[in-house]
């Protein structure tokens, strides 16, 4: 599969689609041009200006930016990781215990069927207009995916596996260690994987819905003021840290991963 | 599993349930939290018979469900037709892959606001940017589908000189659709969360905007109430997709 480098340079090979939509972009703003739509290059030339500065010292990024996504990123970072180790904490109890599972299961098939976003109401209801309403909303949004995906994981181990671990008397925690968590990372990388995408479109619904500081917000206030380039520049703020976020993940999920292709093959 | 298995296994369930709302009772009653945000187990389902018949949140749920429906088939049958065309053509494929890995990443409730400006507060906008949120998701799954197809299976339609046309729709699609569907799942879950979204932002109509107008009201029974149905409802459907979907891969991996 390659080394990261080769990766990249496919990559950039195959970006070419991209570019082309943007340019497409670019085209169609300027032949039909209006307010609400403009140019992707006046886009970027107002992003730099709101968004980044020349002083190296701060990674080239404006105050702005520091603050508004710092607010943002923090917010997220504490209720995803929050949800993480709340999720496969529960995940795994539920996993390992049949009577457990049967008990709590429907409660978690239900909120993991609740369209999360519904939630914000109550959110707000219950902490007002501060931070720990974000943070709870993305925390009740996620934890549900990743309790069933590391429960199903868990349980989906192999019971050859546990029993000759068993018969080494390996101790708990070397069990779960070296067994339990290997055979279902997959799934609880899969289930971390589905709850980022939905922990960052929570992170902008609450902030659009009610704050006063934010990535979310500052989109609403341009639109609210009838700057359209501005809140395009937001926008493609927002998209590159989904972006950057999505990317990083994928690294990860490789390197926890790299075992598994190899085992995959010599089942085949 | 047995006819006893069953039977306990419903009454663990019931049994888990009942800890659980036992303890949402607790909570309020040793006032942990103050009653004025969450109301007891007992006043949502008091509230449960009003919101039923409550002809705005029906006319609401009405609007939701047809916007969610529109969208997840428009959705749908684009992505997997854009899905088969871009698999079948080779140089097509990395850069398709690349603009889904891209735009996928960008969360579709960030363009709330631009739907707003460019579509107004109708159903036009609501069904345009879960379009977008679900659109990728079905794609990458049909590509992945299309990927999976036995070589074997391509070589001998070809060798039937099969039409293009003939090899999708008898050969490719059969083995993509477990892929498909899963992609499809997934996309319900998403078109509904950001369906919900935009009512909660202030589209005119539907589920989200009948529940915002109780939660300006100080009626918090409601609300959860109504998160109770859209809980059950969105369970409902859920485990008939995955029946459906089940039936569905049986017959592939047979055929």
């Amino acid at each position: 599969m390659g080394g990261v480098g080769r990766a990249a340079a496919r990559v950039a090979g195959a970006g070419w689609l991209v570019a082309l939509l943007l340019a497409a972009w670019e085209v169609y703003a300027r032949i039909w041009p209006s307010v609400f739509f403009p140019p992707l290059s006046e886009v970027l030339g107002n992003f730099s200006r709101m968004w980044l500065s020349a002083d190296a010292s701060s990674l080239f990024t404006s105050d702005l930016l520091r603050e508004q996504a710092g607010t943002s990123l923090g917010r997220f970072a504490m209720g995803w990781l929050l949800a993480v180790v709340v999720g496969v904490t529960l995940g795994m109890l539920l996993g390992r215990s049949p009577v457990a599972s049967r008990m709590y299961n429907p409660t978690v098939r239900f909120f993991t069927a609740v369209p999360n976003t519904m939630l914000l109401p109550i959110a707000v209801q219950i902490f007002g207009i501060t931070s720990r309403m974000n943070v709870f909303l993305i925390f009740l949004g996620t934890v549900w995916v990743i309790i069933i995906n590391t429960a199903d994981g868990v349980a989906g181990v192999d019971e050859m596996w546990l029993r000759s671990a068993r018969s080494l008397r390996l101790s708990r925690w070397t069990l779960y260690r070296s067994v339990v968590i290997p055979a279902a990372m997959p799934r609880i990388m899969t289930g971390l994987r589905v709850s980022l995408g939905i922990g960052l479109i929570l992170m902008i619904i609450s902030e659009l819905y009610a704050t006063t500081v934010g990535l979310g917000f500052q989109i609403v206030v341009a639109e609210k003021s009838f700057l359209y380039v501005d809140m395009w520049s937001a926008f493609v703020l927002v998209g590159l840290i989904g972006i950057v976020l999505n990317s990083i993940f994928t690294l990860v999920e490789r390197r926890v991963l790299r075992w598994q292709r190899r085992s995959s093959l010599s089942d085949l | 599993m047995t006819r006893d298995g069953k039977l306990g296994g419903a009454m663990l369930a019931l049994l888990g349930t009942a800890s659980l709302l036992t303890a949402w009772q607790l909570i309020i009653s040793f006032g942990l939290v103050p009653e004025a945000s969450i109301p007891t187990p007992w006043s949502v389902a008091q509230a449960l018979p009003a919101l039923l018949t409550d002809r705005d949140f029906l006319n609401g749920a009405l609007d939701t469900v047809t916007s969610w429906a529109v969208t997840v088939a428009i959705g749908s049958s684009a992505a997997v037709v854009i899905g088969l065309v871009t698999s079948s053509v080779p140089f097509l494929r990395r850069p398709t892959a690349v603009v889904v890995d891209t735009f996928r990443s960008v969360p579709a409730t960030a363009l709330i606001p631009i739907g707003v400006v460019f579509f107004g507060l109708g159903s036009q906008m609501k069904i345009s940017i879960a379009l977008y949120a679900i659109f990728w998701p079905i794609l990458i799954n049909t590509v992945y589908g299309v990927a999976s197809t036995e070589p074997m299976r391509l070589d001998a339609a070809r060798s039937m000189r099969w039409p293009w046309w003939r090899r999708q729709v008898f050969v490719i699609l059969p083995s993509a659709i477990p892929s498909i569907l899963t992609g499809i799942r997934i996309a319900t879950g998403v078109s509904l969360i950001v369906i919900i979204s935009t009512e909660l932002l202030g589209a005119r109509n539907g589920v989200g905007t009948v529940l915002v107008q109780y939660t300006q009201a100080l009626r918090p029974d409601v609300v959860y109430a109504g998160v109770l149905l859209l809980g059950m409802a969105g369970a409902l459907l859920f485990g008939l997709l995955v029946q459906g979907e089940r039936r569905l891969v049986r017959w592939a991996s047979v055929g």
